[in-house]
């Protein structure tokens, strides 16, 4: 499906990429692409250094450091993105980084460039799946800040920084991905 | 005949005038003189609002990274039929309710259209799914009142202003043929905007540039066909 929703080439900016395993996968199974991998933890950054190292994908390239809160983002060597990915990061996160995810995307992407966005969804308050529930519950017993975000809340957040949903794929586990594009008009934020 | 009926066929004149494909802003076309005269008129013939009119466009980007090949080659935009919307005049707190046209598909950044005697302005209310965004916000404001420059939207220094600016009128050739237009220029602070609209046509052709990080990135949406709804004629 990022096949799909994905330019046929370019750099890809991969927000909180964790362990780094899927940067990895995705710089094999595109290799048109560039895959610049980012996180804020340290471990996660040694993890994703790893990953590409034992991978040895051409495309992939050296992690980043990036806290979506710092805006601009600071991406040193880095021209233009052409696509954000975003995998399970809103939930596992205060919503100060969702909104900081979609600030950031915002600034960065070209007109029609996708923020595609990966995880569990709330839709109009209600959970999706009992699992989901539960999950949610784990989540803000852990941290209070964190949880699973409504859609449609997320949607309305991105729309008024100009990025309009364009489609919502089923996926699973009770996940789904957003992909939300730049609109051609309007302000960054509004 | 009444008033709204001449209107309406005034217009329809107008199109076939002015804007036939392949006119070329020749000798069918309004001369630079005469569409200056007609600044200060009604602009309606400038966007036909009639609901159930589409306009498809091809659209190119300038990467060459192609991120443009992730979307289709070509958009459609359709308008609906009119509602009242309440609109920001200017940021943050100041608004009006007008009559506006849903503007479809596209993802051009404008959801409704408004069609008054003194201008053509787009506003962004966004999707049902991502609920509304009220007031509605102005994304583009085009004068036909005899202006050459002007200013709005939210307040100058702040997301969200507009500048626009209407220079002399001319010819464009796109994929669906010549036309006389006139030219009007939109800035924010992110995004510069050239658009160029036909009478009895409406949007021929637009230039957008926007700031992507540190580079600027620029599209163009050139008309391909324009379908007015069955029984109105094309333009």
């Amino acid at each position: 499906m990022l096949e799909r929703v994905l330019p046929a080439r370019g750099l890809v900016l991969e927000i909180a990429s964790g362990t780094g395993e899927h940067a990895a996968a995705f710089a094999r199974a595109l290799p048109e692409l560039e895959v610049q991998p980012s996180d804020v933890d340290p471990e996660a950054l040694a993890s994703i250094e790893a990953w590409r190292r034992r991978g040895g994908a051409q495309n992939l390239r050296a992690p980043l450091r990036l806290d979506v809160h710092e805006l601009p983002w600071a991406l040193p060597g880095i021209a233009a993105v052409d696509a954000v990915l975003c995998i399970n990061m809103i939930h596992i996160a205060p919503w100060s980084a969702c909104l900081a995810l979609l600030d950031g995307a915002a600034a960065q992407l070209a007109p029609g460039a996708p923020l595609v966005l990966y995880g569990p969804y709330r839709e109009h308050g209600v959970h999706t799946a009992p699992s989901n529930e539960s999950f949610d519950a784990s989540l803000r017993e852990r941290d209070p800040r964190w949880g699973v975000r409504d859609q449609a809340e997320v949607a309305a957040e991105a729309a008024a920084r100009g990025l309009a949903l364009e489609e919502v794929v089923a996926m699973p586990a009770n996940n789904r991905t957003l992909v939300l594009r730049r609109l051609v008009l309007g302000a960054d934020r509004a | 005949m009444s008033r709204m009926r001449a209107d309406r066929v005034l217009g329809l004149l107008g199109v076939l005038l002015a804007c036939s494909p392949g006119s070329s802003g020749g000798a069918s076309a309004p001369d630079a003189r005469e569409a200056d005269v007609n600044r200060s008129q009604a602009n309606a013939s400038y966007l036909p609002a009639v609901p159930g009119t589409r306009w498809i466009y091809a659209v190119h980007g300038d990467s060459g990274l192609g991120y443009h090949h992730a979307r289709a080659p070509q958009l459609e935009l359709r308008l609906g039929a009119p509602r009242e919307l309440e609109v920001a005049v200017s940021a943050p707190d100041d608004r009006a309710r007008a009559r506006v046209f849903p503007l479809e598909g596209g993802w051009l950044g404008a959801d409704y259209v408004a069609v008054t005697p003194k201008a053509v302005r787009l506003y962004a209310a966004r999707s049902e799914e991502g609920g509304p965004l009220a007031p509605a916000v102005l994304t583009a404001d085009l004068r036909f009142d005899g202006a050459s420059e002007w200013e709005s939207g939210a307040p100058p220094g702040t997301i969200g202003h507009l500048r626009g600016a209407r220079s002399v009128d001319e010819s464009v050739r796109v994929p669906a043929g010549s036309y006389r237009c006139a030219r009007f220029e939109q800035h924010e602070s992110a995004w510069h905007a050239t658009l160029w609209l036909a009478p009895g046509v409406g949007l021929v052709r637009l230039v957008v540039e926007r700031r992507a990080g540190d580079a600027i990135r620029s599209e163009t949406w050139e008309l391909l066909e324009h379908v007015p709804p069955p029984g109105e004629g094309r333009g």
